[in-house]
């Protein structure tokens, strides 16, 4: 149609040549704005190659790139790519046929893509075909590069909103993962575990279980049906659970249930769980289950110190109250090591062998041994005379083989051994102290040498009173039978020849009345001294000094007297006149004295009675029956001691001192 | 054409015009020109009259305030529209626009709103000629009625000689929100008689 204009025109023929050109043109721009309403360069590219047989009749088009194929155009023949990437303006393409063939650009020669719109036709193109398909190339390459530009821009705007969205999804995954951090880190502080679980629950709207990792239940919360499988998990099954858990390190869905761990450092105190049946939790809800856990695992793990410093505080009290125990028994077997090291008796503590493990001080005083030299060694040997040894062996034997025991608990008399093998007398007392098990035996032994030397001097003093008892009674007997009775009868007989003489001889009878009347004197005389000799009646009636008074106007020679003139207990007067009596007697007996003197002081409650003479000295009891002895013993028997100081031509001195009755 | 039609001066239609327009793809971009178009003709309270398969996403998208008679919005499918039958006759279609307009006037609209897609020509087997005929055809009977006609082309399912053929066929355009007047189109006569 367009190859017409070529011709020579007349009128008619120019009017509907510019109709042509005019409708050519219409076309070109209609379809220009039809393109920009394209949403795809292919879109474009489509339209408008199959749009060219319109505009120019027995053309074709399609679309090339120089070097390459895409998703509108073609890659170029070989023969023609290096002209087409050369090529800035339309041109004709020598494509080697009959056809005639022009290159459009679709973009400025600044354009990143080289795109051309290749027009194919028998006819070459006209000029004014070329113009306008030349401009409808441009706004075509135009419309594409904006549709590319809005491509990419499309791009970045849904990169963007899915950067948005993701950011915004991650804020809000945050935004709630935050507040279930929050809420969680709320209330294990102020509930616990069943604030865990509680809190949980309603951040879920799940049913939640703690459980211990032996699958007991620690907290609940939401319904949750008894039957339920994690509920009833067999231990081997809950054993192989905790495992798998362990190394996963996340929420893990088991037995219709999500279940997380929870494991401060590295042990394993307990599982949470979601109950989820239908399996619908969400991402965020499992974020709140795995972050229950590691609360839970915070919480645990402060139970577990909690309860770790508890036991720790516990053993460092019973440490501190063993330690003061075994201070305490330290002091106390120090205070008892201190009572036994102080005892008087020796103490011997042996073990089921017989053998010493403790002697006191006392012990080696006793038995004259060091501790160091005995310990360890049989009891037997060293303090049992050699002819016991053998019956104490067996005794000891037959204890430990049947507890039956003749000397255990008792308070018996024995004869020990010394180191040096001399034996004394000793009392015993044996305790057991050991266990039941481990029998040990502590025993207690006082020398008795000295209570006993007491116990027999008591019972020769007791001897000597009775043996002075005899021979005051055999002295009065004597006195009587040699003295007042002999008077009596020499009276008796005077009187009887008084009596024949009475009638016969009145003279001779009244010489023989006046003997009897002497000797009745005498025999009174001598009845008083002998009575005298026993307890003197003016002691009785007048105290201590006038009857010392009386004792010593009767002596031969001068006696100087200090008495205090007060009565004092009988016995104590009666002891104290006999002691002078006797020291005086013996004075003029034996002393050879021309001087003798008596003095009695009563102070501190005590009796002090001190005889004492100027004679030859040197006295001393010649017999256990003597005076002396006598005087000791009477005197003894109040608890009272006497002295005798009696030194070779010093003059004697006695002195008692006799303790006053309360 | 009625000298009493009103111009909608706002799309910049005349009563009489026959439009044609182009979207992508179809789906929500069919349903959003289609949308816009009814609205102004309910806001205007004419009767509005729609030849597509998407009848309910539209319906869905049109406030009941609008709909204020029951018979003010209608939709048929394109088969409906364009095959009665089972096949295309330009007689038919022109004589169901016809029926259509004077069914509107005598129901006691001012216009009809007529909208059409036309994306069926792809899938069945007419002559694009026969069509464009029927196309050409229509441009007489637009003016006969108080009526808007529009007809859609979808440009996925189109190439360009068939756009080159609507650029000749409808006097005006739709495009980048404009109406304005197709200096391609052709009269009927003359579309018939042109190669």
């Amino acid at each position: 149609m367009m190859s017409t204009a070529r011709r020579a025109l007349s009128t008619n023929d120019l009017e509907l040549t510019l109709q042509a050109k005019l409708s050519s043109a219409n076309a070109v721009f209609t379809l220009s704005l039809i393109l920009t309403q394209a949403t795809s360069p292919g879109q474009v590219m489509r339209l408008l190659t199959t749009a060219i047989p319109s505009i120019a009749p027995g053309h074709k088009a399609v679309a090339w790139h120089p070097s390459r194929s895409g998703d509108y155009y073609e890659r170029a023949p070989d023969g023609i790519a290096d002209t087409l990437s050369r090529l800035t303006v339309p041109d004709r393409l020598d494509m080697g046929g009959l056809s005639s063939c022009c290159a459009f650009p679709l973009a400025p020669p600044s354009a990143h893509d080289r795109i051309f719109l290749i027009i194919e036709g028998a006819e070459p193109l006209s000029e004014e075909e070329t113009f306008l398909l030349s401009v409808l190339a441009q706004l075509a390459g135009t419309v594409i590069v904006k549709l590319e530009l809005i491509g990419v821009e499309r791009a970045n705007v849904q990169r963007v909103a899915a950067l948005n969205a993701e950011l915004q999804s991650t804020v809000s995954k945050l935004t709630k993962v935050m507040e279930i951090h929050r809420r969680l880190n709320e209330i294990v502080v102020e509930a616990g575990e069943t604030g865990i679980a509680e809190t949980l629950h309603q951040l879920t709207t799940f049913p939640v279980l703690i459980q211990d990792v032996h699958g007991n239940t620690r907290a609940a919360f939401g319904y949750m049906p008894s039957d339920h499988p994690v509920m009833k998990e067999p231990p081997e099954q809950q054993r192989e659970l905790i495992g798998r858990l362990q190394i996963v390190h996340r929420a893990v869905y088991h037995r219709q249930a999500w279940v997380v761990l929870a494991n401060p450092r590295a042990d394993a105190l307990g599982v949470i769980a979601l109950i989820d049946p239908a399996r619908n939790a969400s991402e965020i809800d499992l974020a709140a289950l795995e972050y229950a856990a590691t609360v839970l695992s915070v919480e645990l793990g402060r139970l577990q110190s909690m309860a770790e410093a508890e036991l720790r505080s516990q053993a460092a009290r019973e440490r501190d109250i063993a330690q003061a125990r075994a201070a305490e028994l330290a002091s106390s077997e120090a205070r008892q090591r201190a009572i036994l090291e102080a005892a008087i008796d020796a103490v011997i503590s042996v073990d089921r062998h017989a053998r010493l493990t403790y002697v006191n001080s006392a012990f080696e005083r006793t038995f004259g041994y060091r501790a160091g030299e005995v310990i360890g060694r049989e009891i037997a040997q060293l303090v049992v005379p050699p002819s016991l040894r053998e019956a104490h062996r067996q005794g000891f034997a037959r204890y430990l083989q049947s507890g039956q025991s003749r000397i255990l608990n008792q308070r018996i008399e024995i004869t020990a051994m010394r180191a040096d093998g001399s034996e004394f007398p000793a009392e015993l007392t044996v305790t057991r102290t050991g266990p039941t098990g481990e029998p040990a035996f502590t025993g207690y032994v006082r020398d008795i040498t000295e209570r006993r030397r007491a116990q027999q001097e008591l019972i020769a003093s007791r001897a000597r009173l009775v043996a002075a008892s005899d021979t005051t009674r055999r002295r009065v007997t004597r006195d009587l039978h040699d003295g007042a009775q002999q008077r009596f009868v020499t009276t008796i007989i005077n009187l009887q020849l008084a009596e024949q003489k009475w009638e016969s001889a009145p003279q001779r009878a009244k010489e023989l009345l006046g003997l009897a009347l002497r000797d009745a004197k005498r025999g009174i005389e001598d009845l008083r001294d002998i009575v005298a000799g026993i307890h003197p009646a003016i002691l009785t009636q007048r105290g201590l000094a006038a009857a010392i008074d009386a004792l010593a106007a009767r002596l031969p020679i001068p006696v100087q007297l200090d008495v205090p003139d007060r009565r004092l207990p009988a016995p104590i007067e009666a002891s104290a006149y006999f002691f002078c009596s006797e020291a005086l007697t013996n004075v003029v007996r034996h002393a050879h004295a021309t001087f003798a003197w008596v003095r009695v002081d009563v102070e501190n409650d005590r009796c002090y009675v001190e005889v004492r003479d100027d004679g030859i000295g040197g006295a001393r009891p010649r017999s256990e029956a003597s005076g002396l002895n006598g005087l000791c013993d009477r005197i003894g028997a109040l608890n009272g001691t006497v002295d005798i100081t009696s030194p070779a031509a010093g003059g004697t001195v006695l002195r008692a001192s006799i303790p006053l009755p309360p | 054409m009625s000298p009493h039609a009103p111009n909608i001066a706002e799309l910049g239609f005349q009563v009489g015009d026959h439009v044609c327009a182009f979207y992508n793809g179809g789906g929500s971009a069919l349903d959003d020109i289609v949308v816009d178009y009814v609205l102004k003709g309910l806001q205007a309270k004419d009767k509005c009259v729609c030849f597509i398969d998407r009848a309910s996403s539209v319906r869905d998208r049109i406030p009941v305030e609008l709909m204020t008679r029951e018979d003010i919005l209608q939709f048929f499918t394109e088969d409906e529209a364009y095959l009665p039958g089972g096949h295309f006759s330009k007689d038919a279609l022109l004589g169901g626009l016809e029926g259509l307009a004077e069914e509107a006037v005598s129901g006691g609209y001012d216009r009809l709103w007529v909208l059409g897609d036309v994306s069926w020509i792809v899938r069945s087997t007419i002559d694009i000629n026969t069509w464009f005929a029927a196309e050409s055809g229509v441009n007489e009977l637009a003016t006969r009625r108080p009526q808007f006609i529009m007809c859609l082309y979808d440009l996925d399912l189109f190439d360009g000689e068939a756009v080159m053929y609507v650029l000749q066929t409808h006097p005006k355009i739709f495009v980048n929100g404009m109406i304005i007047t197709n200096p391609r189109y052709i009269p009927r006569q003359q579309f018939l008689g042109s190669p």
